[in-house]
């Protein structure tokens, strides 16, 4: 076979070959970098993505250009065959990435990976045979001296260029998957062009150009259909569609909609979801407000979304609550936005409701009046700022607005996956003076979630609710939601100070080893 | 930031740097101490008194020293003093001033939780409200508003903000070592008792053990201490360094080392509610303090009131004040004079005495330089750390910086009042009083500017205003051999009628010892009329 191409070897062809060794590498290098890119982007932490996927494709390189002593024959048919697949996979392989992890999603890393790396692999063997067949189809015409100094050349030369359009370039002007598909056509260019060179030789030349038309189809309706089938895909990856975003001086909202659910996340902490929200807001309110005879004032402090406000209110007794938020928008939008006012049922147009924008401590501290019931109902002690809110001199000031017959409840973390956190805010309430009495319940977008109830005479949980139309709480159920089971059980802890933020600190370490 | 950004930031950089808007403008000035009352006091162009007036005890100076010995007279029942005030605000070096945003220090700015032995400081901390429970047990519990917020402290060190001021991110393991020996050591000095039965160094430090193994440290350097421990590691030299800088405003080369290990050794207070040793502090600094030891004694204050001729008689004192608004002098006749003000005053007013003005003229103060800086969006320092009290950064020849509305218990800040605090131990006292004398507003805030640049580049974009105040005679350093120096000592003795209350006396000078000063002469006036 090789003495047949010795004859046809011109110098026109060799400088074919070398061009296409440029080209195939540039393909090459584009596979590797779509496949760590697509990587890092879908499952984060791009340093392990760009390593890994590196890693396997190098040693892919290694196994094809070792396979490749075993293809003995039909050398150029064999490379035109290994472009066409190359440009097939490669050209795909960004698509095939999206759509996989699409279907699988986020909770199925695992088996979106092991796809990755077999794609890598695939794509790997193949472009590791390229350059081996190339100086072999060469050889004769080459001294080796010159062959692998032009062959690598052309080959770190294209590997050059694409690095360099790729950030450039690629990514920003055609996208991760047209990008791989316009690279894939490369190829198939490499494969037509290696035909019609070698047409003379190739005894199947027209099969061969067959093959390239139904590759070259794909491909080009591969592109064709990219913006539907990216479309297509982060949809099924970004299911929850955002409807509200904004950034206030204090804090991010997002609101997000997915069938009947509505969520809110405050600067990306999930504060509910109106699917279960239910249960969180029934739990904070009913327990404490239940058993006090008579409520009248009612101060809630956060709850800028209306809902523990909503429930307040079906109590008739009462006659004005006092709703203190740091966040004018978070208050307006509940009030005025049609879908989140019907969460809270419109509780932020009720006469009774008196909506104040301040800082909570600062408030307490200026103000004088005492209240029957108080909310406590703030975002984690996620930072030093937070964690003022939490500690016994906001909690003395807490007890100082209560009325002797009052109950306050406070909003206390997750006595599971915080347990130290929780009990550290029990023993902070206690240290201020109060009677604590803590319990849980299980609101299934957060978890097994906690609550304390502070007042100045002891609680006893009530026998009776004076309301009807509750989803969650009944008297039945009520005592079992002060029943700790063993792995939420008290622990000690230092009392949360202006002065040591300790529970910052505990929050900060359990939540750590707990996240997603 | 991706690959592509981060290539396009790169190639935008250029761009960026020639095209950057103009350096932000923010406002400010630049204050100081009377100047101009000095000025006459030193050019002796007085007028004449053109009345007189009595007073039992005279007290110069309305700074902690003073306050204190008024107050001291007061709680005893002596009500007939007067204390004569040079400026228009009592408080001395805690003195404070406000703008819209908050209060803020323009001096001292916090006192540690007092020693277990310090009664009287303790009564009067109960007094206003600072302990709140148990003032007489070693664990007072105090009023958690005034304790100092958490995160208290943190380092610009390599790079990256770490909790705390010892130096420790990017430190190599020798390194490591030897600060932990050094804190070692001065944790056993914190514990030592001399041979005498008094704790080796506590406050007021005349009270510490006069025991030679601990005194003769006062014979050489800091910085020769710790070469002499084998401690010569760059971050043991900036910890013990800052600590001098920052207590006493002068290079460790230059601090006795007893004083410098006082710094670290001498207080050992507790608290129920609070771990040793933590700070009280107020958005205003100690000028909270200084009108807490006011409060009951405004009657008694004169201020604008420069004494500037005093006489000691045989039966009387004569102090002759000048009302720096009418320019006209009243001469006060009265049994006891407390000098509660910097002593290289003394030699201009005191008409006889020589041997006590001679003494006032060996002493030697560091200038210092406060600043303060209201910024926007404060939230744009917290960095890897979240913004502390206190901010200090490593590469920097000032001493960081405190934020003064920390104890705000509000979550949020539009603003912020950052309290900037210089002293000038690489120069000589009086190339750095030429330099505060000559320089104008803007070659101080462009250096302020720049030194906070090393931690913070954005931060010109959150300056709104720099005001800064100039401290010419700031505060009296312990230098090698204070402590028994025999002109110092000289001042802390009673001189008939004539009784010095100052920290310059003390030879260090912080809030306790000022207090001390202060009551004791009080307590001594007290023993002679009585």
């Amino acid at each position: 076979m090789q003495a047949n191409f010795e004859a046809n070897a011109n110098r026109t062809m060799r400088q074919a070959l070398l061009f296409s060794v440029f080209i195939i590498a540039s393909c090459g290098l584009v596979y590797e970098l779509v496949a760590g890119a697509l990587s890092s982007y879908l499952l984060g932490d791009s340093v392990t993505q760009f390593s890994t996927v590196i890693g396997v494709y190098l040693f892919a390189m290694g196994c094809g250009s070792w396979a490749s002593k075993y293809l003995t024959h039909n050398l150029v048919k064999r490379f035109i065959e290994i472009e066409l697949m190359v440009g097939l996979v490669g050209g795909f392989s960004a698509a095939i990435l999206f759509l996989v992890f699409a279907n699988i999603g986020y909770n199925a890393g695992v088996p979106f990976q092991g796809i990755l790396y077999l794609l890598v692999f695939i794509i790997g063997t193949l472009v590791g045979l390229e350059i081996p067949l190339v100086m072999r189809i060469l050889e004769q015409e080459l001294t080796l001296k010159d062959l692998v100094s032009q062959v690598l050349t052309f080959d770190y030369l294209g590997a050059l260029a694409v690095s360099l359009a790729f950030p450039i370039l690629l990514v920003p002007h055609l996208g991760l998957l047209r990008t791989s598909l316009v690279f894939g056509l490369m190829n198939v260019f490499v494969a037509v062009w290696a035909v019609w060179v070698f047409r003379v030789q190739l005894k199947q030349a027209k099969a061969l150009l067959v093959q390239c038309g139904v590759v070259t189809l794909l491909l080009l309706a591969g592109l064709v259909f990219a913006n539907q089938l990216t479309q297509f895909s982060e949809e099924k990856l970004f299911d929850d569609h955002i409807i509200f975003s904004k950034s206030t001086k204090y804090q991010r909202i997002i609101l997000t909609q997915w069938r009947d659910d509505t969520r809110l996340f405050l600067n990306g902490n999930l504060q509910f979801s109106s699917r279960d929200e239910y249960r969180y807001h029934e739990a904070l309110i009913h327990p404490a407000l239940s058993a006090i005879t008579s409520p009248k004032r009612v101060l809630v402090l956060g709850g800028g979304d209306g809902l523990a406000v909503r429930e307040i209110l079906k109590y008739p007794s009462i006659k004005n609550i006092t709703l203190v938020d740091l966040d004018s928008e978070m208050t307006a939008i509940f009030k005025s936005n049609l879908r989140l006012s019907e969460l809270n049922q419109h509780a932020f147009s009720s006469p009774k409701v008196n909506i104040i924008t301040g800082d909570a401590f600062l408030w307490l501290d200026q103000h004088q009046d005492f209240y029957d019931f108080i909310v406590v109902d703030f975002p984690d002690p996620t930072n030093f700022s937070l964690g003022k809110l939490y500690t016994n001199t906001f909690y003395k000031l807490i007890a100082e607005h209560l009325s002797q017959h009052g109950l306050a409840v406070v909003q206390s973390t997750s006595p599971l996956y915080a347990r130290q956190s929780f009990w550290c805010i029990n023993n902070t309430i206690e240290s201020a003076g109060l009677i604590a009495t803590p319990y849980h319940t299980l609101v299934p977008s957060f978890g097994e979630w906690g609550y304390v109830i502070a007042s100045h005479l002891p609680y006893t949980s009530p026998k009776y609710i004076p309301i009807q139309n509750l989803q969650f709480i009944t008297p039945e159920i009520l005592p079992s939601l002060f029943v700790f089971p063993l792995d939420m059980q008290k622990l000690p802890s230092e009392i949360n100070r202006l002065n040591n933020q300790a529970l910052v600190h505990y929050y900060d370490a359990e939540w750590k080893h707990q996240g997603p | 930031m991706n690959r592509r950004e981060f290539l396009l930031s790169l190639a935008a950089t250029p761009f960026l740097i020639c095209c950057s808007p103009e350096k932000k403008a923010f406002s400010g000035q630049l204050l100081g101490a009377n100047f101009k009352a000095g000025h006459q006091l030193r050019s002796g162009n007085l007028p004449k008194f053109s009345q007189t007036k009595r007073t039992k005890v005279a007290i110069i100076g309305g700074g902690i020293s003073g306050l204190s010995a008024g107050w001291y007279l007061q709680k005893n029942g002596m009500a007939d003093y007067t204390i004569f005030e040079l400026e228009s605000e009592i408080g001395g070096n805690a003195r404070s001033g406000q703008n819209q945003t908050s209060v803020y220090p323009w001096g001292a700015h916090y006192l540690p939780i007092p020693n277990a032995d310090a009664h009287l400081l303790k009564q009067f901390l109960a007094e206003c409200g600072a302990i709140t429970e148990n003032a007489d047990s070693a664990k007072p519990t105090y009023n958690e508003r005034y304790l100092c917020f958490s995160p208290e402290e943190r380092l610009y060190i390599n790079g990256l903000w770490q909790d705390g001021i010892v130096p420790n991110n990017g430190l190599t393991q020798a390194e490591k070592l030897e600060m932990q020996a050094f804190e070692r050591e001065m944790q056993g000095f914190s514990l030592a008792v001399g041979s005498d039965g008094k704790p080796a160094f506590t406050i007021p430090l005349a009270d510490s053990s006069k025991d030679p193994q601990f005194t003769q440290l006062d014979k050489i350097s800091m910085a020769d201490y710790l070469h002499s421990q084998g401690w010569h590691s760059a971050p043991v030299h900036w910890y013990a360094n800052y600590a001098c800088r920052d207590d006493y405003g002068m290079h460790h080369t230059h601090i006795s080392a007893w004083a410098g290990i006082h710094y670290f050794a001498a207080r050992r207070g507790m608290a129920a509610n609070a771990e040793n040793g933590q700070e009280l502090t107020w958005p205003q600094g100690n000028a909270w303090l200084a009108a807490q030891l006011a409060a009951a004694q405004t009657q008694n204050i004169h201020n604008n009131a420069m004494a500037h001729s005093i006489n000691l008689e045989r039966h009387q004192v004569t102090i002759d004040v000048l009302n720096l608004n009418t320019q006209q002098s009243t001469r006060w006749l009265a049994d006891h004079v407390i000098y509660a003000t910097p002593l290289h005053t003394l030699p201009y007013v005191l008409r006889n005495q020589n041997d006590i003005s001679n003494a006032a003229r060996t002493l030697q103060h560091a200038p210092w330089l406060v600043a303060n800086i209201t910024i926007n969006q404060p939230e744009l320092l917290d960095s890897n750390q979240a913004l502390a009290w206190d901010n200090v950064i490593y590469d920097s020849p000032a001493l960081g910086y405190v934020v003064a509305n920390h104890q705000d218990v509000r979550r949020f800040h539009d603003k912020s009042v950052l309290t900037y605090y210089q002293s000038f131990g690489e120069l000589s006292n009086s190339q750095a009083r030429k330099l505060l004398q000559e320089k104008l507003w803007p070659f101080f805030a462009e250096n302020i500017v720049k030194d906070l640049q090393k931690a913070h580049p954005d931060i010109r974009q959150q300056i709104e205003n720099i005001d800064i105040w100039r401290w010419g005679h700031a505060m009296i350093y312990p230098q090698v051999g204070f402590l028994n120096n025999a002109q110092r000592l000289l001042l802390n003795q009673p001189q008939g009628r004539l009784h010095i209350a100052h920290t310059d006396a003390a030879g260090v000078s912080i809030f306790e010892e000022a207090f001390a000063q202060g009551t004791q002469a009080a307590q001594a006036i007290l023993n002679i009329i009585s």
